[in-house]
Order: C-alpha cells, then structure tokens, then sequence
C-alpha cells in the first residue's frame, strides 16, 4: 500500500487585494522620499513664518487714553516729581552721605576702614590652662 | 438672671469685634460718589475700575489728585516740565534715582537732616573741590558706595557690622539691621567687639538671642553677655 507525502505546508497569505495594497503603498512612499530630496513644499522652505499672516500696523497709533495730567497723576514717580529737592539729593545720596559722615574726607584716605579694637582674637584661640582657668 | 447678663456681655463683645473688624468708612477708602466733582474729573478714567482698585491704589491717587488740585498753574507747569524730563531720562537712570529716592525717604528724620545739610555744603564747594571729593568717593570699593545709601549714621558702622556678622541669613539681615540700629552706639560698638572674640556658634546664638529679645532688655542682655 503505497504511502501518500504530506502535502508541503504554505504560510497562510492574506488576500491579494491586500498584497497589492502595501506594495502601491510602499512605492509611493519610496517616491515621495526620493523626490524630497528634489522639492520641497513653500511652507517647509521658508519654515514657520510662511505659516504666520502678517498684516501691516495701522498708520496713526490709537488715541491715547489719558491725558497727560491723569498720566502723571496715575504714574508711580508723581511724589518724586513732586519733591525736586529731594530728588536731586537722591542722585547723589550715597555721596552726601559719605560727606556728611566725613565732613575732612579731603583729609582722610578714602578707603580708611574703621579702626578694629585691640583684641580681635575669637575666645577658642585662647588655650584654656590651668593658669588663666579658662576665665574671659 | 446670670445667665442672661452673660449672654449680654457676650453679645457686646461680639458686636464690638464685629464693628473692629469691619472696613471703616475712612477718607482713604472713599465711594467713588463721595468724591468732590473736581477730584472725579480729575480722576475720570478710573471711575469704572474704581471698586476694583487695590487700596493703596485709591490712596495713592486721591493723595496725587489733592496734591495737584493744591498746586497753582505756575506750579503745574512746573511739575510737568519736570515730568517731561523725567521722561528723557534712560529707563536704567530712573530706575537708579527711583532707588536712591527710596532710600531717601526711608532714612530717619537727623540722617535726612545731616544729608541735606551736607549737600548743602558740598554745592558750596568749588568745582574743583567737589570733582575732587567725587573722585575719592568714587574710588572707594562699589560694596562700600552702597553702604552708603544707608545714611551717614548707619553707614558710619556698617562695615564693622559686616565684619563682626558676616553669614546672616536672607530672612533674617532687615531684623538684624533694624536691631542693630535700634542699639545705642556704645551698645553697638561693645556689641561688634564682643561679636569678633566670639567663635561662629556663639556669636549667631547671641544675634538670634538679641533679636528674639525684647528691644528695651537688649542693651541689659548685652551687657550681662559681655560681664560673662
């Protein structure tokens, strides 16, 4: 009794339709690579500011709002305008300052610093011995 | 009949609380209809914001508002010749004055006092002195120009101040040179002295220890500090 071969077994394969599909598919996108590298759409080449609409500024800027009285009222600097005397000495107050706390600074090195007292050595560099017993 | 007299008591209380903590219906904080016409004029375009303004906002306009209704036109003009040339000035330089006015104005009546008379003297000078003085000033180091806008009290030891604190934290340096300046100046110097003997620890212990006391004790802390 002579023994049929078992049929070769095939890989299940989706319907032709499909097939035909992905190759279209894969084509169109090869030829869209390829031609990316010949052309390219307006608004990939001047980049993003082909996307924005740009429209010209009116000719005369809008009418300001407040007039100058309530501008000047309104704005934060009206106490320093209205104190001119303590403005011009707030130019130069650090100067006035210095002077009036070294009124013969003509006569003193700018950079003098304030004289130290004597014993400027923090207290733990003083050994405690048996002799001065710690006290200070 | 002591139920209902606490039931009183405790009613008063309640409407007193309530009549502390409600707005008072001060000039400062004014409806916009109790204003005078002039001063509505005046301040026409923040009449729909009005209610919406901060009141700092509100004070500060009706104070500017007053101000200006009390100036006569010679002073108007003045005032705003004065505006004009502010606004000339570079934003950078405004922001420079708008500072120093600041710390102007925040210096105690005798350092404003000893300013103005030192300014008064220094304009006196001749032109060669004064280019002079400004050129000694200005080689003085940048930190030590800014100490300066401090006032010439506060300015005078302010260096040995930094000396003797040198690590104050953020939060905590306003408090300290408030503290500081609130000693008398005996106090103070005895304080920077005793502060530079004093290892790290010890000496932020007692800066925290003097804040944390109550201003009137702290020349007495000190001095039992120093006693020790």
């Amino acid at each position: 009794m002579a023994v049929t071969a078992p049929a070769r077994e095939r890989a299940p394969r989706g319907p032709r339709w499909l097939r035909l599909f992905l190759i279209a598919l894969l084509v169109a996108l090869l030829a869209t690579l390829a031609g990316s590298f010949f052309w390219l759409p307006a608004f990939l080449r001047n980049g993003a500011a082909s996307l924005v609409r740009v429209e010209e500024l009116r000719a005369h800027a809008p009418a300001a709002s407040l007039s100058t009285t309530a501008a000047v009222l309104g704005g934060a600097d009206f106490a320093l305008l209205d104190d001119p005397d303590g403005e011009r000495i707030a130019r130069d107050l650090e100067l006035y300052a210095w002077y009036a706390a070294n009124p013969n600074a003509s006569e003193a090195s700018p950079n003098s610093p304030a004289p130290l007292p004597e014993n400027t050595a923090p207290e733990t560099s003083v050994p405690e011995t048996e002799e001065n017993g710690g006290a200070q | 009949m002591a139920v209902r007299n606490r039931f009183r008591a405790w009613s008063c209380a309640f409407a007193f609380a309530t009549v502390l903590a409600l707005p008072a219906p001060c000039a400062e904080n004014p409806d916009w209809s109790t204003l005078d016409p002039a001063t509505q004029e005046l301040l026409a375009p923040w009449r729909d914001a009005w209610t919406t303004l901060a009141t700092a906002d509100r004070t500060r306009l009706l104070a500017n508002a007053m101000r200006w209704q009390a100036m006569d036109a010679s002073a108007r003009a003045s005032f705003m010749q004065r505006s004009t040339d502010w606004q000339a000035l570079r934003p950078t330089e405004r922001a420079r004055i708008r500072a120093r006015y600041a710390a102007w104005r925040a210096l105690p009546p005798d350092d404003q006092a000893r300013v103005r008379a030192a300014a008064t003297q220094f304009t006196a000078l001749p032109a060669a002195q004064q280019a002079s003085m400004r050129a000694r000033f200005a080689a003085l180091d940048a930190n030590r120009q800014h100490d300066w806008l401090l006032g010439p009290s506060t300015g005078a030891w302010i260096e040995q101040a930094r000396t003797a604190f040198a690590y104050v934290p953020d939060g905590e340096r306003d408090a300290t040179l408030r503290m500081l300046q609130a000693l008398p100046a005996d106090a103070r110097t005895q304080l920077f002295a005793l502060a530079r003997r004093l290892p790290d620890d010890q000496r932020e212990r007692l800066r925290k220890q003097l804040l944390g006391t109550d201003p009137a004790r702290r020349e007495t802390l000190l001095l039992q500090r120093m006693s020790q």
